[in-house]
């Protein structure tokens, strides 16, 4: 194994572990913002809670293991993406921090609660999902000039480029609908009948806009003509479907007290080895599907 | 080519986030351990109101570390946002300490968490109190790591140049370069004595507002003995600092004590203003800034005179100096008044009003030496970004709107500044220790003390 396969390996668990936390932290940090807006705290905030408070700094450790490392494993990556993510990654940057803290001073420093740290937090955890997926969308090409050697990003294009725009509504949809199937089960397994059906419910209603955004992600993709373009995105995407997939027949089997599953219990490195085996598989289908194009 | 106002930018950038994480990072690394040893003084001595002191200090410790968290976040990915080209040079090397840092911060979170949710679950005070070890060691292992890669910076060693990239990286080498034993010594001694400085003001407040609770009497004192023992300390090293820049960074030494014309019997220079090359109104010391660079007092002092002008940092760091030394040396003295006075008992007037205040005013004149402490290692280290290898502007990034970043990054340091200020204010002012130790007693019915 050469040391690149090696590093991007390493990279790669801490970028999905961070995918997969991240999107259930940030899902339940809304989920309980709006829940407390439409008057339904009572039946969901318990259950978010319980989960949020020992992992909302361990999320954040592996984005900082991702960077780190993808550095350390690829400097040259240090220059460009360091040249054209000045202010895209600053915006995440501003949320991350904005979220970080002010979900630290709702839950340690309020005794009962702050509706607005809350809300704050809550949407804030919602728009890093979208500002961070912009860098996929980058990281495919088509956005970047060479001006004397130096990376530029060309921010019009990026803009008003619909492709990026769907991506941003892909991570949207997928962090609510991979928290709220989370969440389900998680209420589930806690014996909270009234929450299970609320998360459930909400799983369900963000399925749609989840499969019509990755849906139109793939069309986009066809009218792309450049070799490899979408590498990135379309692995991203085959991950993300087997998430939901996974997840989904989860909490399919949990609902219908069928465990037909047995194979994948509940067991959280089981969970990632199944991403991971999704992961390997989507490298030979791109390729095939690239040369076909 | 480089992009001057992105290189102005950047640095100004760099320095507001650094100068706003530091604060939070020096009570994150320090805190843990007053936290432990207030426990561990109240296990010893069977005493509630030190337990009492560590559970309190833990929960206000969780705001401030989680402003840490995200602003070492910020400063993490902003070396590779706006120090592209440095870190495309030097990342490989650096990325083990980094990563090792991140490592032991997640050590300490896990523990700090399990601490945290585990208050009166305990059956055993010892177990519970053994929790604090990994924070505290997390905590301060998170400095080391961070420090050793600013060492890294000032005294680079552990690879070979071919073709401007370095190569052949020794790692280890890197780590332990000649500036790491001084630099990290010296950033986790004034860590943890801003840190009891900083808490025992707070004390020293609340005794000022009118309480009267023997709590804030016991947490001066002992606050006042570890403030003293880390104050000293970390003059000490702080001398130890000195000699190991005459040996690696003579430029930095002699721009710092402005120090022109390279000559044995060199007089330490403190305070002053500069007009031209000339100092005016300064306290020249004899034979002191020789026997801190050499522990000579005849021993030569390379000057300013051999070196090139485009290779000096700016003369300016003198008054960061001076500030930083004046204050160290005050909190020395202050919390040997106090400690020697409380030993004797006669001397009254460390309880006068006017003393309190000088205890309240440590805690913020602490952080600004420590603010000082960093400008005078950054600014010191101009001009270049890695020492000898790459001057700072050749590492910076090329793209625009760096600017504008800062305003946008300026705009969310106010915001979380106010935010666990606020957050921490209403804390303890809805809590104060009178009532937290009656709904303890009411709570228990009583069986404590």
């Amino acid at each position: 194994m050469t040391l690149e396969i090696l590093g991007i390996s390493v990279l790669w668990i801490f970028l999905f572990g961070y995918v997969i936390v991240a999107s259930i932290d940030f899902g339940a940090g809304f989920f309980n913002a709006y829940s407390l807006l439409i008057g339904k705290n009572h039946i969901l905030t318990n259950i978010i809670k319980r989960y949020l408070s020992p992992v909302w700094e361990v999320t954040n450790v592996f984005l900082v293991f991702f960077f780190v490392g993808i550095v350390g494993f690829f400097p040259q990556t240090a220059f460009y993406y360091g040249t054209i993510l000045l202010v895209p990654v600053s915006i995440s940057l501003v949320l991350l921090a904005i979220r970080g803290s002010y979900y630290a001073f709702e839950s340690y420093g309020t005794r009962g609660g702050h509706i607005g740290y809350t809300l704050t937090y809550g949407v804030a955890g919602l728009l890093i999902p979208a500002s961070l997926s912009v860098v996929f969308a980058i990281a495919g090409g088509g956005y970047v000039d060479l001006i004397d050697g130096q990376p530029v990003l060309n921010y019009w294009t990026l803009y008003t480029s619909p492709f990026a725009w769907s991506i941003v509504v892909l991570s949207i949809a997928a962090v609510l609908y991979i928290s709220a199937v989370f969440l389900t089960w998680y209420a589930h397994k806690a014996n909270d009948s009234e929450a299970t059906k609320l998360m459930r419910k909400y799983a369900l209603v963000w399925a749609a806009p989840l499969m019509i955004s990755a849906l139109g992600i793939m069309y986009e993709m066809k009218s792309i003509n450049r070799e490899l373009q979408s590498y990135g995105e379309f692995m991203v995407d085959v991950c993300d479907f087997s998430c939901l997939i996974y997840c989904h027949s989860r909490t399919h089997c949990h609902a219908e007290k069928v465990r037909t599953c047995s194979w994948a219990p509940n067991c959280s490195i089981c969970r990632s080895l199944l991403c991971l085996w999704n992961c390997s598989i989507s490298i030979p289908t791109v390729s095939v599907l690239n040369h076909l194009r | 080519m480089i992009n001057e106002s992105a290189v102005y930018w950047s640095r100004a950038l760099t320095e507001l986030t650094l100068s706003f994480h530091i604060i939070y990072a020096t009570i994150g690394v320090g805190v843990p351990l007053m936290i432990m040893i207030a426990q561990w003084t109240g296990y010893k001595k069977n005493d509630e109101h030190y337990i009492l002191m560590a559970r309190r200090w833990a929960r206000g410790f969780v705001i401030t570390v989680a402003v840490g968290v995200v602003t070492g976040t910020a400063i993490g990915l902003q070396l590779s946002l706006l120090w592209p080209n440095f870190m495309q040079l030097a990342g490989q090397t650096i990325a083990l300490p980094l990563f090792m840092e991140t490592f032991a911060f997640f050590f300490e979170a896990i523990f700090l968490g399990i601490y945290l949710y585990t208050w009166d679950r305990f059956d055993s005070q010892k177990k519970h109190m053994l929790l604090l070890i990994p924070v505290a060691v997390g905590a301060s292992m998170s400095a080391v790591f961070i420090t050793i890669v600013n060492a890294f910076m000032n005294a680079p060693r552990g690879f070979d140049i071919v073709d401007g990239e370095l190569v052949n990286i020794q790692p280890f080498l890197a780590m332990f370069n000649p500036a790491m034993p001084t630099k990290v010594a010296h950033v986790l001694v004034t860590a943890y004595m801003t840190s009891a400085f900083v808490l025992a003001a707070i004390a020293g407040f609340r005794m000022l507002k009118g309480s009267k609770h023997v709590y804030h009497k016991k947490s001066l004192l002992l606050l006042m003995k570890i403030g003293l023992i880390f104050s000293i300390a970390a003059a000490v090293i702080g001398d130890f600092s000195g000699k190991y820049l005459a040996e690696y960074q003579p430029e930095k030494l002699a721009a710092a004590e402005w120090h022109f014309e390279t000559e044995g019997k060199a007089s330490l220079v403190l305070f002053g203003v500069l007009d031209g090359e000339e100092v005016k109104y300064a306290i020249k010391i004899p034979y002191a800034l020789s026997i801190l660079a050499h522990f000579n007092p005849n021993a030569e002092v390379t000057g300013l005179d051999q070196f090139e002008e485009e290779d000096l940092p700016p003369l300016y760091i003198h008054y960061l100096f001076d500030i930083m030394v004046s204050i160290g040396m005050f909190m020395v003295l202050v919390s040997l008044l106090y400690v020697v006075g409380k030993a004797r008992g006669g001397w009254q007037f460390i309880h006068s009003r006017w003393y309190r205040w000088i205890i309240v005013a440590g805690g913020p004149l602490s952080i600004i030496a420590i603010e000082a402490g960093w400008w005078l290692a950054e600014v010191g280290r101009q001009p270049w970004i890695l020492y000898g290898l790459m001057r700072t502007p050749e590492g910076a990034t090329t793209s625009d709107h760096v600017d504008l970043m800062l305003l946008l990054f300026a705009g969310v340091y106010a915001v979380l500044a106010v935010g666990s200020i606020v957050v921490l204010v209403r804390m303890f002012k809805k809590n104060p220790i009178e009532r937290e130790i009656e709904d303890r007693h009411s709570e228990k019915g009583g069986d404590i003390l």
